[in-house]
């Protein structure tokens, strides 16, 4: 871990569904991870990983516990100060791309400068220089369906990165390609984690696992740091 | 300390819906399509009735416009006479506003019969069963009467109390009197007429024309008639409303009351309310398109909403709020009924134009009922978005996310 203060903080979060009899998804997670660490949480179907990531990714809140994103207590934030927090700190790659079908590759990394109120001004070169990160700029006016599935993931990536995020919550990068063009997703991460973006990843598959620097693993809800 | 919070400015609000309109074109302008319709109809119909309405103005029959009937209501309980003075014409005629005036009253005689010669033919009929009325010289003026031969009585005839007729066109005919030069006389009972003049047509009072009249003051001296009993008045156009409210003091002053006036609505009246009802009919049909409208854009809006579920989840995670989401999605349903109401408006215009044009009539439409078609329309996709918005901005972001996979 590098960095005096850690980004994200995690101190005892649970999370539980339902009311009379709630089931547990998290079970007294605790994590610190520091500014430009990538980790990976591996563990199986079901087991919590995406619940972690959701509310790492402030679209869910912990039943109980608190969670410090870049020092800030999220608990009691409102919805709308979370959103915006949730603009301009993190970003999200998922496994299944989201990428609007009708809108250029271009259009769709411009989207994530929407709801920050970035500069219309500059939008499209800022889009591009996204694109050029992730080797993608050639397509900018593609639609997505013509593109293949690791050109999707990586129009996915420059979407992410376009507010500049501190942190980059990816939820199975690679499960949807193959191994070749996963390898090539997973070199890029690298990339960026050498440029200092926090990474934190979410897969079930050890190899995938084994490219971040560290591992947690998460069973029923419990969480443990492996290495 | 808190990040500032998220937001979205007014220009991507506008670009965001656009683009998520047109993405989808063929269902958007099907969905827009019962607007259009809606509003087409509700412009041409309100445009085809102040169409119509001008004709009707146009049309409007001059005469009767400028035409004041007064008759003497029935006597009070007290035995207040409300009888119209002999004079009646005269008083008239000196109100400013007046054309002419005269008085006509039916007289009552009976089963008596009308006939040309005082030898009963038993193979031919020559006595008819006639109506016969008693005029002011002034009244030929006033019904605009027209001598097919002859002439009308005068003033003279009336005040000497002489015993001559004119005969409406049809009653001539029956009577079998075509010619005045051999002077034929008529028996009205046992009384003889002299026949002064045939009528060829009137514009009032149209059952003059099958009826024999003579002067009032005949009538007064044979025929014991009180009083007159209607006063008919031609005014200038546009005087009926003023003369009417003077003609009763005119003529009783000292029991104005007495009297009923008669005269048409005004043209403008007349306009407005045929207008009125021919408005309020198509309105109602318009109304009814609209709602189908609104309907149907509330429908594809939440079909839209659904299969957007993952678009939803993504802007969600991209820092839109629950405002954002519903904000962008009753920005594009109001779009959809700003645009349905730009061409339903256009349309309403080129259809009042077109069957103005068909028909060689002057199109008439009010300027702001064209311009509030797209406002309306923008009103109506709006209101058909509201609950379709609610419902995506109230979705959970992991539940949109994770239903889109």
């Amino acid at each position: 871990m590098s960095g005096e203060v850690p980004l994200v903080q995690l101190d005892h979060v649970e999370r539980t569904f339902g009311d009379v009899a709630p089931v547990y998804a998290l079970r007294g997670a605790s994590l610190d991870i520091g500014v430009g660490d990538w980790i990976a949480i591996v563990g199986p179907s079901g087991s919590g990983k995406s619940t972690l990531l959701n509310i790492l990714g402030l679209l869910d809140r912990p039943t109980f516990g608190c969670y410090r994103l870049a020092g800030t207590d999220t608990g009691p934030l409102t919805d709308q100060q979370r959103a915006g927090l949730r603009s301009r700190k993190v970003g999200f790659v998922f496994q299944s791309f989201h990428l609007m079908a009708h809108r250029s590759v271009a259009e769709n990394v411009m989207l994530a400068d929407v709801y920050r109120r970035g500069s219309r001004v500059d939008r499209h070169e800022r889009a591009i220089e996204a694109l050029e990160r992730v080797r993608l700029d050639h397509r900018a006016g593609y639609l997505p369906p013509r593109l293949s599935g690791g050109e999707r993931q990586r129009a996915a990536i420059a979407r992410a990165i376009l507010s500049r995020p501190q942190l980059l919550l990816c939820d199975e990068p690679t499960g949807n390609l193959d191994s070749t063009t996963g390898a090539a997703i997973l070199d890029l991460f690298g990339e960026m984690h050498r440029d200092g973006l926090t990474i934190v990843m979410i897969t079930h598959d050890p190899d995938v696992a084994e490219r971040a620097h560290r591992q947690a693993t998460i069973i029923d809800g419990t969480l443990a740091e492996v290495s | 300390m808190t990040d500032p919070r998220s937001s979205v400015s007014f220009a991507d609000i506008v670009s965001e819906s656009l683009a998520g309109l047109f993405s989808r074109p063929g269902r958007t302008g099907l969905t827009v399509l019962g607007t259009v319709i809606g509003l087409a109809a509700l412009v041409a119909t309100i445009g085809l009735s102040q169409t119509a309405g001008n004709r009707i103005v146009g049309r409007f029959d001059e005469l009767a416009a400028t035409e004041i009937t007064i008759t003497a209501k029935p006597p009070g309980l007290d035995g207040t006479s409300n009888d119209l003075p002999w004079d009646a014409s005269d008083r008239l005629t000196r109100l400013n506003g007046v054309v002419a005036a005269g008085t006509i009253s039916t007289i009552d005689v009976g089963d008596v019969l009308v006939s040309t010669s005082p030898v009963r033919d038993p193979a031919q009929r020559t006595d008819f069963k006639l109506s016969i009325q008693a005029a002011s010289p002034g009244l030929f003026d006033a019904v605009r009467a027209v001598v097919r031969s002859g002439t009308i009585p005068d003033r003279l005839h009336s005040e000497r109390g002489e015993q001559v007729a004119v005969l409406g066109a049809a009653a001539a005919e029956r009577l079998g009197i075509n010619r005045l030069d051999q002077l034929p006389a008529i028996r009205i009972g046992d009384d003889l007429f002299l026949v002064v003049g045939v009528l060829e047509d009137v514009s009032r009072q149209f059952d003059m024309l099958s009826a024999v009249i003579i002067p009032e003051g005949t009538a007064q001296r044979m025929y014991r008639l009180a009083a007159p009993e209607t006063v008919v008045v031609e005014t200038r156009i546009g005087a009926t409303n003023l003369i009417s409210q003077q003609a009763p003091l005119a003529l009783r002053p000292d029991n104005p009351t007495g009297l009923r006036v008669a005269f048409p609505a005004e043209p403008q009246r007349v306009r407005e309310a045929v207008q009125s009802d021919l408005n309020l009919l198509f309105i109602i049909l318009g109304s009814v398109a609209l709602l189908v409208g609104a309907i149907g854009i509330a429908n594809v809006t939440l079909v839209s909403v659904m299969e957007r579920t993952g678009e939803i989840g993504l802007r969600r995670a991209l820092g839109a709020t629950r405002r954002h989401i519903a904000i962008q999605f009753l920005a594009e349903s109001s779009t959809m009924g700003f645009i349905g109401g730009v061409m339903g408006g256009s349309a309403g215009i080129l259809i009042v134009v077109a069957v103005s044009a068909v028909q060689s009539w002057t199109p008439v439409l009010d300027v702001a009922v064209a311009l509030a078609a797209p406002a309306i329309g923008a009103v109506i996709g709006f209101t058909a978005g509201i609950y379709p918005s609610m419902r995506a901005a109230t979705m959970e972001p992991v539940e949109a996310l994770r239903s889109a996979v």
